[in-house]
C-alpha cells in the first residue's frame, strides 16, 4: 500500500477568509480524505440569549457574522414573531425582502471575488469588491451602517425607507449594471476562469441532496430548492424561479450566485414598484413562551432558526443552524478524488462562513 | 508588430486624475443618518440606568447616587438601543465616527459625564 | 399578506426508538436538516429535524443526564458534526459517531458550557 501524506490546511491560509483547517490526507497528488476541524472563532452567542432581554439580542444575533449579518436578524425577529403570534405590519414585511435581496447582491460580490482571489485572479477580485462599494454606500444611505444594517427588530423595523431613497436605489443598481456586466462576462465566459473551474468538484444530485447540501451548492447540483419559494416576508408576493444548472461542478456554482445577482436586481425592482405605505413597528404583547422553528434563504443557503421561551423576558434557547454547517460534508466529498492544487477552488466554492458556523 | 503598444495606457495613467479620494485632504461625508458614535444630552439625563441595562456590550455605566453617566466609545457597537428605549430621550446617534484613540491619548474613549 | 408554505410536525419518541424513526422518515425521502439540543432541568433534550420540499418534521426525545443515546451516522453520513458539537458543548454522550473528535471538536476553556444554564455559571457575561 503507498504511503499516504498528512498536509495541514489553514487555519491561515490566504484564501480563507475566516479560520478553517483540513487535515488533508493525499496519496501523491490526490486527495483521498479530509478531516474538518472548526472552532477557532467559537463565541459561544448562542448561550447569550439567556443574559440579554429577547428584544436586544437581535443585536447579537445580527453579529453573528457581518456577511450574513441582516438576516440572522431578521431570522431571530421572525421566530420570536412567530412563537409570540406577532404580526409584523405589511411595509414592514416589504423593507426586510428589500435588505434581505441587498443583502444578497453584497454577499454574492464579496464571494465573486473571494473566488477569483483563490484561482489566482487577484484583479477581477478587487474589480467584484469595487463593485461591491457601490451596494455598501446604498446599505449605509438606507440603513445607516456598512455591513451591520440594525434595522430589524421583534415587532418589524426600525426605520422607513423614502421614495426618494427607493428611486436613488435603482439608479445605482442601473448605473452599475455595465460594470456588472463586465464582471459576470469574465465569470462566465473566460478561458482562463473555465480552465480552472469546469470540471472541478463535481457534485452530484443525488449526494448533494443525502449530505445535507443547501443553497447554491444544491441548486448547482440540480435540486431545486429556494427557501424564498416558501414565501415568508413578501417573497409570496414577487415573481422568481430558482435558479438551477445540472453540471453540479464549480462552475456551476458560478453560474448560479451570478445568475443570482441579477435575480435579485430585478426582485428589488419590484419590491420597489409594490410596496405599499403603512406601519413599520407592531408592539409585541406579553412574553415570549413556546418555541418556534423558521427556515430563511441565506446567500449561502436555507439557515434554520430555533427559538423557546419560557415566560420570562430572557429566551431559553436560540439555535442557528447556519448553511455552512450543512454544507461541510458535502464540501469534503467533492474534495476526495481532487488534485492539491485545487483545494483552495473547492473549499471557498461553498461560499464557507466559518463565523455563521460556529457562531 | 506595434511599438510601445502599452505607452498609450502609460500616458492616460500619467496624465489622469487619481480614482481614490486625496484623504486626508478630501474627507468622506457620511450619510445621513450613519451611525457613527453616540452622544448624550446630559442636562435631560434622570439617571434611571435603563440605557445600562440595555446595552448589549455594557458599555454605558450608570452611577445613580454620584448622578455620573459614562459611556467607553471603543466597546461600545453604535447599536443604537440606548436611544431607542431612554425615557427622556437625551441620547442620540450622530454621523461622525468616534476619535481614535491612540498611545499619546489613552483614556480618551471613556466619556464621563457627572453632576457631583 | 399569506402564510409561508409548508407544514411542521412534532413526534416525541423514547431514544431508543430514534434510529426507527430516522429510518423510517428517510424511506419516505426526507433528509436531514438539523439536530439541536436543548438544556433541561432532567438532561437533555434533543431534537432531530427531517425536511421534504418545505415540510419538517421534528423528532424529539430526551436524554436523562449520564445516560448514553445512539448516533444516526449509519443512515445520515452528515450528522457526525452535529452530534460532536453536542456531545462537546452539552456533555450528551453520543456512541458510535462515525467521525468521531473524542471530545476535542471545539477546544473551549470551560467543558460543557451549553449544559448548564448561564445564570448558575459565574464569570461576567
Amino acid at each position: 500500500m503507498k504511503e499516504c501524506t498528512i498536509i495541514p490546511f489553514g487555519p491561515q491560509h490566504p484564501v480563507l477568509p475566516e479560520p478553517l483547517h483540513f487535515d488533508l490526507i493525499l496519496k501523491d497528488e490526490t486527495i483521498v480524505d479530509a478531516v474538518p476541524q472548526i472552532g477557532y472563532i467559537h463565541r459561544g452567542l448562542e448561550l447569550l440569549v439567556e443574559k440579554r432581554e429577547y428584544q436586544d439580542y437581535v443585536f447579537v444575533a445580527e453579529r453573528v457574522c457581518g456577511i450574513c449579518s441582516f438576516m440572522h436578524g431578521m431570522g431571530y425577529c421572525m421566530a420570536v414573531e412567530d412563537m409570540m403570534k406577532i404580526s409584523v405590519p405589511e411595509r414592514a414585511l416589504w423593507l426586510r425582502t428589500f435588505w434581505s435581496e441587498l443583502s444578497r447582491i453584497h454577499s454574492h460580490l464579496l464571494w465573486l471575488g473571494l473566488a477569483a482571489d483563490a484561482f489566482g485572479f487577484e484583479n477581477l477580485f478587487q474589480a467584484s469588491w469595487r463593485a461591491r462599494e457601490y451596494i455598501l454606500d446604498l446599505i449605509e444611505a438606507t440603513t445607516g451602517g456598512r455591513v451591520i444594517f440594525g434595522t430589524c427588530q421583534v415587532g418589524g423595523v426600525r426605520r422607513d425607507v423614502t421614495a426618494e431613497q427607493f428611486a436613488q436605489v435603482l439608479s445605482v443598481l442601473e448605473s452599475l449594471k455595465r460594470e456588472l456586466g463586465t464582471l459576470s462576462d469574465i465569470f462566465v465566459n473566460d478561458a482562463s476562469v473555465k480552465h480552472r473551474l469546469v470540471g472541478a468538484g463535481k457534485l452530484s444530485a443525488k449526494d448533494a441532496y443525502e449530505l445535507g447540501a443547501v443553497g447554491p451548492m444544491l441548486r448547482a447540483s440540480g435540486v431545486a430548492y429556494d427557501a424564498r419559494k416558501r414565501g415568508y416576508a413578501a417573497y409570496g408576493e414577487l415573481n422568481f424561479e430558482p435558479i438551477t444548472e445540472s453540471a453540479g461542478d464549480c462552475y456551476a456554482r458560478v453560474l448560479v450566485r451570478v445568475r443570482e445577482i441579477w435575480q435579485s436586481i430585478d426582485l428589488i425592482k419590484q419590491v420597489a414598484a409594490k410596496i405599499p405605505a403603512g406601519e413599520l413597528f407592531a408592539k409585541p404583547e406579553g412574553m415570549p413562551t413556546g418555541e418556534a422553528f423558521i427556515r430563511v434563504e441565506q446567500p449561502r443557503g436555507e439557515a434554520v432558526y430555533y427559538v423557546r421561551g419560557n415566560g420570562t423576558k430572557f429566551l431559553e434557547r436560540f439555535r442557528v443552524r447556519t448553511p455552512t454547517f450543512a454544507n461541510v460534508v458535502p464540501m469534503i466529498a467533492t474534495l476526495k478524488g481532487s488534485t492539491l492544487a485545487d483545494v483552495p477552488n473547492l473549499v471557498l466554492t461553498i461560499d464557507p462562513c466559518i463565523s455563521c458556523t460556529e457562531r | 508588430m506595434s511599438l510601445f503598444p502599452m505607452a498609450g495606457t502609460v500616458i492616460k495613467n500619467l496624465f489622469s486624475r487619481p480614482a481614490t479620494r486625496l484623504y486626508p485632504f478630501v474627507k468622506r461625508e457620511p450619510f445621513a443618518h450613519t451611525r457613527g458614535h453616540v452622544e448624550i444630552d446630559f442636562s435631560q439625563c434622570i439617571h434611571c440606568g435603563i440605557c445600562s441595562k440595555r446595552c448589549p456590550t455594557h458599555a454605558i455605566a450608570v452611577d445613580r447616587a454620584k448622578k455620573e453617566w459614562k459611556i467607553d466609545h471603543l466597546a461600545c457597537v453604535i447599536c443604537g438601543n440606548c436611544a431607542l428605549v431612554c425615557p427622556k430621550k437625551c441620547l442620540s446617534i450622530k454621523e461622525a465616527a468616534s476619535n481614535a484613540v491612540t498611545r499619546a491619548n489613552k483614556g480618551a474613549e471613556t466619556e464621563t459625564h457627572t453632576n457631583a | 399578506m399569506r402564510e409561508p408554505i409548508g407544514k411542521q410536525e412534532l413526534i416525541t419518541v423514547e431514544k431508543s426508538c430514534v434510529l426507527e424513526e430516522v429510518m423510517r422518515l428517510a424511506s419516505l425521502g426526507m433528509r436531514l436538516v438539523q439536530i439541536l439540543a436543548v438544556s433541561t432541568a432532567k438532561g437533555t433534550e434533543m431534537t432531530y429535524s427531517f425536511g421534504k420540499d418545505f415540510d419538517l418534521v421534528n423528532v424529539r426525545c430526551e436524554v436523562a443526564a449520564g445516560e448514553s443515546l445512539a448516533s444516526i451516522t449509519p443512515v445520515w453520513r452528515g450528522a457526525f458534526l452535529y452530534e460532536n458539537e453536542i456531545r462537546d458543548l452539552f456533555g450528551v454522550n453520543i456512541e458510535n459517531i462515525s467521525v468521531d473528535y473524542k471530545g476535542n471538536f471545539y477546544t473551549v476553556a470551560k467543558k460543557q458550557p451549553f449544559a448548564v444554564r448561564s445564570s448558575e455559571q459565574g464569570g461576567a457575561i
